[in-house]
């Protein structure tokens, strides 16, 4: 069994016939242009017995929004495996191989959904955040959505030559709620996805583009039900003339499905409880690079200096004793240097803490805001102090979510 | 809407008023109760009444609406804030659309406030009346399920976090009403350590009678408390509780409960968004099963900010502008200050009307919030949020960043009242 990377003129025949077998009838239309640039740039494996394709895995160049701050982050996604082939190692080393690749190429961080959490588990991913599904019956959206008089005259159907435009709208408003979770694609898939026919563009998809936001909906089920993909707006006025854009087909759909943060105006703005989550899907997160992870994120202004203890196998680089210091926002993990005249014994830092130990797993929990207490007690902490627990929740608090599957 | 009903008189409920007369609003408003329940019901409420917590609306003799609260603590940031718990909002059918509801939470909002209940929470059945009167959503409450199965070999504590799992199993043993405080005290231990925002503890009256019934197991730890029942026959279990401080007594517990896997298919349970369960099943078999939302309101806005935790390292010093038209007291410009995990709401008198033209009011650019803006924000919605939702307004947008990291939260609640 050998893991390579696919080359350009591989056999997509084969490749359809593993997803077909791995993940159901998938529509190739679709998937092929989506996979070909990945394959292009050397971000899909493949293992290969001879010359069979017995298992892939790739990731995509993304970028995730910590704190209002764009963090590289490699979406890992297509990990599937021939199912005569499952059970010998070969996810494993497919996996491994992508984690070296995507840590050679710089990002800090990596990010999927599991279709199983063992294998990610063992390679140091952990649970993070999480992709929410709401359903609201569609007049109850009509009723919040009333905009204000000039704002729909600002709103306008984007083509490809607007994917720049969008990621920026779609970035700034995930800037300015200092979000996190959500990723941005790069600016050739949003490109293909405003171009017919694409996630976008298509006689059932359909996109909308203001100044300050972007909806993106289609219809499901026939007409009998939307799917809100995403409002995301700087402004309370965008976000009410984009929902009524989406909620002026009431008349039609009975229902919206709609992807929605846990924190999103929606749950404010509706007048009565006619939300209610209908999907909730986990999303786990690795840290590849524990310093830039921690540097290129954005914090709340508080002060911290702890100690931490790390201890990540499968990317020696990240363990070790650090000093985690964040101050007026910026974060920075620096190794942990002995003071030669210092008395204090090994095991504890100079000022006398004791480091919380973390693995892999509990890093990545941490960074997504999963509190400390809670890290204790599912065995992914232990060690340091109550008040750096204290302080460590206060920084990293969030509740992260998503707006894409991948 | 029909006219407002003219005789109508709203009072406390006392000992000697009719608890089959109240019993029968109740069912025409929430649906029929089922009868061991019923006698419970009947023979608990002089006893309620007693307590001044129940008002009723009467037409002549009539009841034709009430409304009650409870006392609870909810803990905030890991401190315990005095918490009135409305609950018991009915009005018989032919007086609906009358302004009676309206009239009775006006009353009750009174009461809880005279009694100095700094804040008040609630699950709704519909929001604009209560939100008229200031609430506002808050926080969630989860069902959550897995199969019994997922929880026999839970996912072992991460080999790299050295001493976890090197200490010894807690004992567990049955707990009774006589434990009471011991239940109170364990969970109370859990959500302090946690800095918990949400979660409520009752009385241990109301503990001690839920501890006497025959058909809820309940266990104490060291540091914790379990308790469960069967659910639709024997074929499923409902977890009340299983809460604890440490590591080895949350796996204990979901371990004991993994012990049903001969009997029972699901675990149905009630617990946080960040409960160490999402992170014990080794596959992704956990999930919510039911989401309640909660309203909260914010009835003494000095004594609420001032009864709160808050994060160690947060300090900031923020003017507000708060608008509360059903509690004026807490209307008018305020500094809010936190630091050292401690903060303060201080007026600061009212507004410059004249000035200097080269100077900017500041309350012109303070946070501006009505009562809804305010209880949401105590319970950590991000200001984004409540700007875009029409919640909040002025201020800027470093205002904003301090506001969101003092009172980051993800609430909760176990309890359903």
């Amino acid at each position: 069994m050998i893991v390579r990377p696919l080359a350009q003129d591989f056999d997509w025949d084969q490749y359809f016939d593993l997803t077909n077998r791995a993940f159901g009838p998938a529509d190739e239309a679709m998937v092929q242009p989506g996979i070909e640039p990945v394959v292009a740039a050397g971000r899909a494996l493949g293992a290969f017995d001879g010359g069979r394709l017995a298992g892939t895995a790739l990731y995509h160049d993304m970028r995730q929004w910590w704190h209002g701050r764009a963090v590289p982050m490699a979406g890992v996604a297509g990990v599937k495996v021939a199912p005569e082939y499952r059970g010998q190692g070969v996810g494993r080393a497919l996996m491994t191989a992508l984690t070296e690749l995507m840590a050679e190429r710089g990002y800090p961080l990596s990010a999927l959904y599991p279709a199983t959490m063992t294998i990610y588990r063992s390679l140091g991913w952990e649970i993070a955040g999480h992709r929410h599904e709401a359903l609201v019956p569609s007049r109850a959206l009509s009723v919040m959505a009333r905009p204000e008089p000039g704002a729909a005259a600002r709103i306008r159907r984007p083509g490809p030559d607007d994917a720049a435009e969008v990621l920026e709208v779609i970035g700034r408003a995930h800037r300015d709620a200092r979000d996190c979770g959500p990723i941005t694609w790069d600016e050739a898939t949003m490109r293909r996805w405003l171009t017919r026919p694409g996630r976008y563009a298509d006689k059932d998809r359909y996109a909308y583009l203001a100044p300050d936001g972007f909806l993106g909906y289609r219809w499901r089920h026939g007409n009998d039900e939307i799917f809100v993909e995403r409002v995301v707006a700087s402004s309370a006025a965008t976000t009410r003339a984009l929902w009524a854009v989406a909620a002026s087909n009431s008349t039609v759909a009975e229902t919206a499905r709609t992807q929605v943060g846990p924190s999103d105006p929606l749950w404010w703005m509706l007048r009565e409880q006619d939300a209610n989550i209908a999907e909730r899907e986990s999303w786990m997160l690795r840290l590849l690079d524990a310093p830039a992870a921690i540097a290129a994120r954005g914090f709340p202004a508080t002060d911290l200096a702890v100690p931490l203890q790390i201890t990540d196998d499968l990317r020696p680089a990240n363990s070790g004793r650090w000093d985690l210091t964040v101050r007026a926002g910026q974060g920075r993990l620096s190794s942990h240097r002995t003071d030669p005249g210092s008395p204090s014994p090994p095991g504890s830092s100079p000022g006398g803490q004791t480091p919380l130990a973390l693995g892999a797993r509990g890093l990545a929990a941490l960074y997504a805001g999963t509190p400390v207490a809670t890290l204790r007690r599912a065995g992914l902490a232990d060690g340091g102090s109550p008040d750096a627990d204290a302080a460590l929740d206060g920084a990293f608090a969030a509740t992260p979510f998503m707006l894409d599957g991948f | 809407m029909a006219d407002p009903p003219a005789d109508l008189e709203i009072r406390p409920l006392q000992p000697g008023d009719d608890p089959e007369a109240q019993l029968d609003l109740a069912e025409r408003a929430f649906g029929v109760i089922p009868g061991a329940h019923r006698d419970r019901r009947l023979r608990s409420m002089p006893g309620h009444f007693a307590t001044g917590r129940s008002l009723g609306a009467f037409a002549g003799r009539q009841p034709v609406a009430g409304a009650s609260f409870h006392d609870m603590r909810q803990w905030w940031h890991g401190r315990q804030v005095p918490m009135a718990g409305v609950a018991g909002v009915m009005v018989a059918p032919e007086y609906r659309g009358r302004g009676v509801g309206r009239q009775l939470m006006t009353a009750l909002l009174d009461e809880i406030a005279a009694r100095g209940y700094p804040l008040s929470a609630l699950f709704p059945a519909t929001m604009p009346l209560y939100r008229s009167l200031g609430w506002e959503l808050a926080g969630a409450r989860d069902t959550v399920v897995i199969p019994v199965r997922s929880l026999r070999g839970l996912l072992p504590p991460d080999a790299a976090v050295s001493s976890a799992g090197s200490r010894p199993d807690p004992v567990l043993r049955r707990a009774g009403p006589g434990d009471a405080d011991a239940v109170i005290a364990a969970l109370g231990r859990v959500h302090q350590a946690a800095r918990d925002c949400g979660p409520i503890t009752r009385d241990a009256a109301t503990v001690a009678e839920w501890l006497a019934r025959p058909d809820q197991y309940a266990y104490l730890a060291g540091d914790g408390f379990l308790a469960y029942q069967w659910q639709n026959g024997n074929r499923d279990l409902y977890v009340e509780r299983a809460e604890a401080v440490s590591g080895q007594t949350v796996r204990a517990f979901w371990t004991h409960l993994g012990s049903y896997a001969s009997m029972a298919e699901k675990v149905y349970a009630r617990t946080g968004p960040a409960s160490a369960f999402w992170w014990l099943a080794r596959e992704r078999d956990a999930d919510i099963e039911h989401r309640s939302r909660w309203m909260l309101r914010v009835v003494d806005a000095p004594a609420a900010i001032a009864g709160r935790g808050f994060p160690a390292a947060t300090s900031l010093s923020v003017p507000l502008r708060i608008a509360d038209d059903a509690r004026p007291a807490n209307s008018g410009r305020w500094q809010l200050s936190v630091s050292g995990g401690a903060s303060t709401l201080e007026p600061l008198g009212p507004a410059s009307t004249v000035g200097p033209a080269s100077t900017v009011d500041p309350a012109s650019t303070a946070v501006t919030l009505g009562a809804r803006g305010l209880a949401a924000l105590y319970a950590g919605t991000p200001l984004g949020t409540l700007r875009q939702a029409g919640l909040a307004a002025g201020g800027t947008p470093e205002d904003d960043a301090a506001l969101d990291a003092a009172f980051a939260a993800t609430p909760y609640m176990l309890d359903a009242f």
